[in-house]
Order: structure tokens, then C-alpha cells, then sequence
């Protein structure tokens, strides 16, 4: 192996690794400020006096802003970087991943695509049922990467829907065509308690496209569409 | 014969040679089974599959770096999904022209370092030889391995009005656009697979093993097992996604002016369990850049001493230094002169016609006749340093009139081609557009010709610059089997 090239496979571990570290500072800050609801509470403390910067700049500052060094957006557009001059070098895997992931972080744009696929979706869905924005809404769960992501997020909504007397409350997932493990637990049984929590009484999780018999034919009918000229 | 509303019943194939139609609404007898797959197909359905394509190259970064953009971002080469098919017996010719092409040429750069029995021939200015920018006097007397200077060569053709083939330029130095060939096929396998079972189609995929068995057998004969290495620019250079490729392809190191240095004659590179010796490189560096001790010296990407071992014989650079000669556009003028030359025979595929300004006569006619004309300079590439004269502005001809001027060596001019047309998708719906195609010849002990190319695509509506640095996109390309 070239010198160069186990030097920056070094520097894009190590560059992979900072990533990581700070979006861990910034999501255990998080989920303890979730836990403690609406109370008063100052976990953004020590994050801010060891930056000195406001509470509202230090997720930005620590995530999405490119000239920190260290930030998240930073120490990925470094990973990918160093990736690309040793891309022969690596899995193209391991390239691929890098890249996307930095493209989803980095580039312009990339926040408001995501956001407008969600919109149409939102605005088809509310024409077909005739429900209006109060019936229907759209909130976003990942929240990982950028400082703000698409707002609003889905339980602070779902308890503020709740602690304003709502006591019905269907949530479906359209980002996904069939269920998926990790979104169920977060929506059918963490976002079900905090409805519960706040005085909500009847909270459905809908099923996706997996669980009827017209949602299989549509995957059948994709599935066989895309592969045709394969198998 | 073409159902009403379909993408094509309204498609207008006007008075350009197009490579679909042969009149409108008559589609040729190859294109058929496609055009049939086209009907088929909304404009969502296109959409989608456009998208995916998109997708598919923006995720494998298969992206270049524009020059002079200061953003710095890498952008994807447009794709258009309409491939471009070429039947067998068309494929045949234009095989045996570059066949016939690339020998010749290989024998003229020879005989310009060695015997130099053409310039004594009077049927080439020596000047004009001798005085190229790519000339290279300190490869004179240099024996590469096999005689073999241009190793990859990727010649544009171009068809006129009638579908006759031409040769428009050859790039002998540094050729790129390889990669595409073979990612293009690969992503419209992946998006659009159902049009792949109409047809034979000859597989471009062996692209990288041919090149590396070329560049074996290029070796010095000196090495018993040849160490080959590929030497990149680095990420900077628009065409480093294509290094990286054919790298990873042929399984060798892909290494830069830093990974390299030479001691004893012998060319190493620097690995993490001590120096390795290089026989062979592959490198995507420019003659200029390659060696600062025998060419400029402010280059940060050559090896020092490179040129002093070459000469020796005891490392093998593929395409060989000095090549520039032979692809300068004032002896491309010379081409069909030189087949007959070195080889007695007449050329298969013409040569389109060139005047050249360092003759006084041709120089007054082309600047008489500067707005018919396509005016380029001889050594710039890339679309760069070009006038086509009907398209420019009064301030840019009389620009290039002052150039020409200045400096006739410098500029040849060859007529306004009628470039042919192919159906892309543009907006929803199929328009004419210009392409040219660029085959890859590789030459070690035999001459082999890919079985395709890259179809460039002039995007822009009525454009003749195909160039991807200048706004042009890509077709995959089936040569039928």
C-alpha cells in the first residue's frame, strides 16, 4: 500500500470518528431535554459555556456550520475528501456511503428537495381525504445531521396536540412502504406514551403498505415492473 | 407506422443526417424495436428513469470538476436515455479506418524521432513538424517498447449530412471519456433494462483488462513481472474520477508525482513496506507537467528524473512522451498524406477538410471566409480556444482574425460541419440533437478497437459544441453484434 493512501485512510477514520463524537454530544443533549419535557431545564449549559456561544447557535455551530472546523458538515466533507483521493483504494461501499451522506448533509438544496417531496405528498393526500391543515399535518422524525432539520418534529407536535384536548390521533409514515422495526418503536410506542401522557386517549399507528393485500400488489406490481428484462 | 400522440409522431428530424430517422416519421430499420420501447413510455416514466440514472451517478460520485468554476463543486455528466445504436457493417469500417489510422500514426512519430525519411519526402513542411508545440526533442532516438508511442487513442468522428463518417480530431496525448463508456452502459442497464433483450449488443466492460494487458505488454524488457501504476493529476483534475476507475478496474496503484521518485534509474514508489520498483505507468499527466527537471519547472505533479530513466529504457510510460506531434491540428491536415505514405494505402475514413493559417494562401482564406468557418486553435482541447464563426459575434471574429494574425501557426480552420442529429429527451419530449462519437483504440502488441464509444451530445437546442465542459451530456452507445 502507497504511503499516502494508509495516511488518508488514517484521516478519514479519524475524520469519521469526530463526526461521530459530535453528533453524540448534540443527541444525548437532545433525548435528555426531550425526557424532561416542558420544565426548565439548562443540559445546554456546558455545551455552552465550553463553546461560548448562545444555546440556539451551538446545535448549528457543532452540526452544519462549515467554518467550524469540527463540525459535523466539516468533518464529513474531510472524510469524503480524503475518500475520494484513495477511492480506488476502498470498497466501493464504504465510498458510496461517504458520499451520499455527505451530499445529503452538505449540499445546497438538499434539505428543501427532502422537504418538497414531503409537501406534495401532504398536499395529494389532503385533496383526496378533504381534510385541512388542522386535520392533517406533517411533522418529520429523523433528526439526525443538520442542527435544524425539517420541522416541525413529530413529538413536540404530537404532545402539543395532545395537552390542546385532542383525544384522537392517526399517525402514518409515508417514507416508508413497509414497516419498518425502529420507526414502529418510535412511533406506536414512544409517541403513543407522550400522547397518552398529555391527556390523549386513542392513538393509531397506521400500518404500511406491507400490511394489506392492495398494498402487496402494488410492491408486486414494482417490483416485477423494475426487474422485467432481469428475471 | 407511428402511433398519433406517441414522443415520436411529433419528432421533426429536419434536414440534418439523423441517426434514428430517415425522414419524418419513417424510423431506420435498426432503431425499430426502440422506437417501439418509446412509444411506450410517459413522460413521468421518463422522468423517473432520468432521475434514477441521475441518482445512480451523484451517489458513485461519476463526476468532473469544470475548470474555472468557483464553487468547486463536481458536477454529473447529463445522461440521455436514448441510446445510439451502430450496425455491424458501419462498425466494420470505422474499426479498420482507425485501425488503419492509428498505425500510420505510430510510424510517423517513429520516423519524426527517428529517420525523419518524411520530412525529406517534401510532402510535410518540416517546419511544421519541428516546430509543434508537442514535439519533443529530448525523446529523439528514444525506442519505446514494440515501436508502440499511443498506446490509447480516442478519435472524435463525425458524420455530415449524407451519414458519412469523418474524422474530426485525434487525441493521441492524453485521452479521456473511457470511464463513461462503461459506467453509461452500466447505469442504463440499471434503469432501463428491458431494451438491452431487443438487441445483440457487444460488451464495452473489457475496456480496463484489454488496457492492462497492453500495458504488460509494453513493459521494459528488463522486468520479468511488470509493476504497473496509474499516475494521476489528483482530485483537482476534472477527468480524476476516470483515474480512479480504471485504477480500481485493472487492480493496480493509482499513485501521484509524490508517491514516486527515482534512484539508480529505477522509477519506485513509496509504499508503507519500503520502495517498490514501477515498471510501467499509465500516466494521465501531460508531457509539460511530467518531469520538472526536463519540462516546466513549476510542476508539482511530474516525478524529477523520469524523462533521464525513460530514455534509458528502464520504465515505460503509456501513451509514450512526444505524441503531441502527431495530434496537433495542423498535421492532422497531414493525416491522410501520411497513411499513404507510411502504409501505400488510401484512407477509409476522410479526413474533414482544414486549412491551415501558417499558409499564406489558406491563411487569406480563411480570413476572407472567418464567419463560414470553424476557426481552432492547434493544441487546445476540450472545446476551449475554438470559433465557430457562424454562431460568434462581429467582436469575436475580429477577434480571432487578430489571433490568426499574431500567431498563423497557431490556428487551423476547417468548414461549419452539419453535425449529425439523434433524438434526446428534452423537457418531456424527443428533439434533434448533435453528437459525435469517440471510439478507444488501444495498441500493445495488436490494435483493438472497443466495441462502442462515447456518443457526446450537444444539449443545448441547434449547439455544435459537444463538450462536457462546455454544457454537452453522454449517450451510451451500442455497436450491434
Amino acid at each position: 500500500m502507497l504511503c499516502r493512501v494508509a495516511d488518508d485512510l488514517y484521516w478519514t477514520a479519524r475524520y469519521v470518528e469526530r463526526g461521530i463524537a459530535v453528533s453524540r454530544l448534540i443527541d444525548v443533549t437532545r433525548h435528555l431535554e426531550l425526557d424532561v419535557g416542558t420544565e426548565v431545564s439548562d443540559f445546554w449549559g456546558p455545551l455552552v459555556g465550553a463553546i461560548g456561544l448562545s444555546a440556539e447557535d451551538v446545535s448549528f455551530f457543532l452540526l452544519s456550520d462549515e467554518k467550524n472546523p469540527d463540525s459535523l458538515v466539516s468533518s464529513v466533507r474531510h472524510a469524503r475528501e480524503l475518500a475520494r483521493g484513495i477511492r480506488e483504494s476502498i470498497s466501493s461501499e464504504m465510498w458510496e456511503e461517504l458520499n451520499t451522506l455527505y451530499q445529503s448533509l452538505a449540499l445546497p438544496g438538499a434539505q428543501r428537495r427532502a422537504q418538497g417531496d414531503s409537501l406534495s405528498f401532504q398536499r395529494l393526500v389532503r385533496e383526496r381525504l378533504g381534510l385541512d391543515e388542522d386535520k392533517f399535518m406533517l411533522t418529520f422524525q429523523s433528526r439526525f445531521g443538520v442542527a435544524e432539520w425539517l420541522t416541525p418534529y413529530t413529538a413536540e407536535t404530537v404532545k402539543a396536540l395532545a395537552q390542546r384536548g385532542i383525544k384522537n390521533l392517526a399517525v402514518v409514515m409515508p417514507g416508508f412502504t413497509a414497516d419498518c422495526l425502529e420507526t414502529l418503536e418510535e412511533i406506536a410506542v414512544e409517541n403513543a406514551e407522550i400522547f397518552r401522557h398529555n391527556g390523549g386517549e386513542n392513538f393509531a399507528a397506521l400500518p404500511c403498505l406491507n400490511d394489506s393485500d392492495a398494498g402487496m400488489t402494488v410492491i408486486h406490481h414494482v417490483a416485477t415492473r423494475e426487474l422485467a428484462g432481469w428475471v | 407506422m407511428i402511433a398519433q400522440r406517441s414522443p415520436l409522431a411529433a419528432y421533426d428530424p429536419t434536414a440534418f443526417w439523423d441517426e434514428m430517422f430517415s425522414a419524418p416519421g419513417v424510423v431506420r430499420p435498426h432503431y425499430a424495436a426502440l422506437a417501439r420501447r418509446l412509444e411506450t413510455l410517459s413522460a413521468q416514466e421518463v422522468t423517473r428513469r432520468q432521475r434514477a440514472a441521475d441518482l445512480s451517478f451523484q451517489a458513485r460520485g461519476i463526476t468532473f470538476a469544470v475548470n474555472q468554476d468557483p464553487s468547486g463543486l463536481e458536477k454529473i455528466m447529463p445522461f440521455d436515455l436514448v441510446p445510439r445504436i451502430i450496425l455491424p457493417e458501419e462498425w466494420e469500417r470505422i474499426e479498420r479506418g482507425l485501425e488503419q489510422r492509428v498505425r500510420a500514426l505510430n510510424l510517423f512519430l517513429h520516423d519524426v524521432y527517428h529517420e525523419q525519411k518524411i520530412l525529406g519526402s517534401g510532402l510535410i513542411p518540416p517546419e511544421l513538424v519541428l516546430g509543434a508545440r508537442g514535439y519533443r526533442r529530448e525523446v529523439r532516438s528514444v525506442e519505446p517498447p514494440l515501436g508502440v508511442y499511443t498506446h490509447v487513442v480516442g478519435s472524435d468522428l463525425v458524420r455530415d449530412h449524407r451519414g458519412e463518417f469523418y474524422v474530426l480530431e485525434d487525441n493521441l496525448r492524453v485521452p479521456s471519456g473511457v470511464s463513461y463508456v462503461v459506467e453509461n452502459r452500466r447505469v442504463l442497464k440499471r434503469v432501463w433494462p428491458q431494451i438491452f433483450t431487443d438487441y445483440p449488443i457487444r460488451p464495452v466492460e473489457g475496456y480496463p483488462q484489454d488496457l492492462l494487458s497492453v500495458l504488460r505488454e509494453v513493459a521494459p524488457p528488463i522486468a520479468d513481472t511488470a509493476t504497473v501504476v496509474l499516475l494521476t493529476p489528483g482530485v483537482h483534475n476534472s477527468a480524476f474520477f476516470e483515474h480512479a476507475f480504471l485504477a480500481k478496474a485493472m487492480g493496480i496503484e493509482m499513485v501521484q508525482g509524490s508517491d514516486l521518485f527515482v534512484d539508480d534509474a529505477t522509477v519506485y514508489m513509496r509504499t508503507t513496506s519500503g520502495r517498490q520498483r514501477v515498471d510501467v505507468i499509465y500516466r494521465r499527466v501531460d508531457d509539460d507537467f511530467i518531469d520538472p527537471l526536463a519540462f516546466r519547472r513549476d510542476s508539482f505533479l511530474g516525478v524529477p528524473g523520469l524523462l533521464a530513466t525513460y530514455r534509458m529504457g528502464r520504465v515505460s510510460l503509456a501513451n509514450a512522451l512526444g505524441t503531441g506531434v502527431a495530434d496537433d491540428k495542423a498535421i492532422y491536415a497531414y493525416v491522410p498524406t501520411i497513411i499513404k505514405f507510411y502504409l501505400g494505402e488510401d484512407e477509409i475514413i476522410p479526413n474533414v477538410k482544414t486549412y491551415i493559417a501558417a499558409d499564406p494562401s489558406e491563411r487569406t482564406y480563411i480570413l476572407e471566409h472567418i464567419a463560414e468557418l470553424v476557426v481552432k486553435s492547434v493544441n487546445a482541447s476540450g472545446g476551449y480556444g475554438m470559433l465557430i464563426g457562424p454562431h460568434a459575434s462581429k467582436a469575436d471574429r475580429e477577434e480571432y482574425r487578430r489571433r490568426i494574425e499574431a500567431d498563423p501557426r497557431g490556428y487551423i480552420a476547417q468548414p461549419t460541419l452539419a453535425l449529425s442529429r439523434h433524438p434526446s429527451w428534452s423537457d418531456g419530449s424527443l428533439e434533434g440533437r448533435h453528437v459525435d462519437l469517440r471510439p478507444y483504440v488501444l495498441f500493445g502488441k495488436e490494435i483493438r478497437v472497443t466495441p462502442g464509444g462515447l456518443t457526446r451530445v450537444a444539449l443545448r437546442a441547434g449547439s455544435l459544441v459537444v463538450n462536457s465542459s462546455q454544457g454537452g451530456g453522454a449517450k451510451d452507445t451500442w455497436v450491434l453484434g
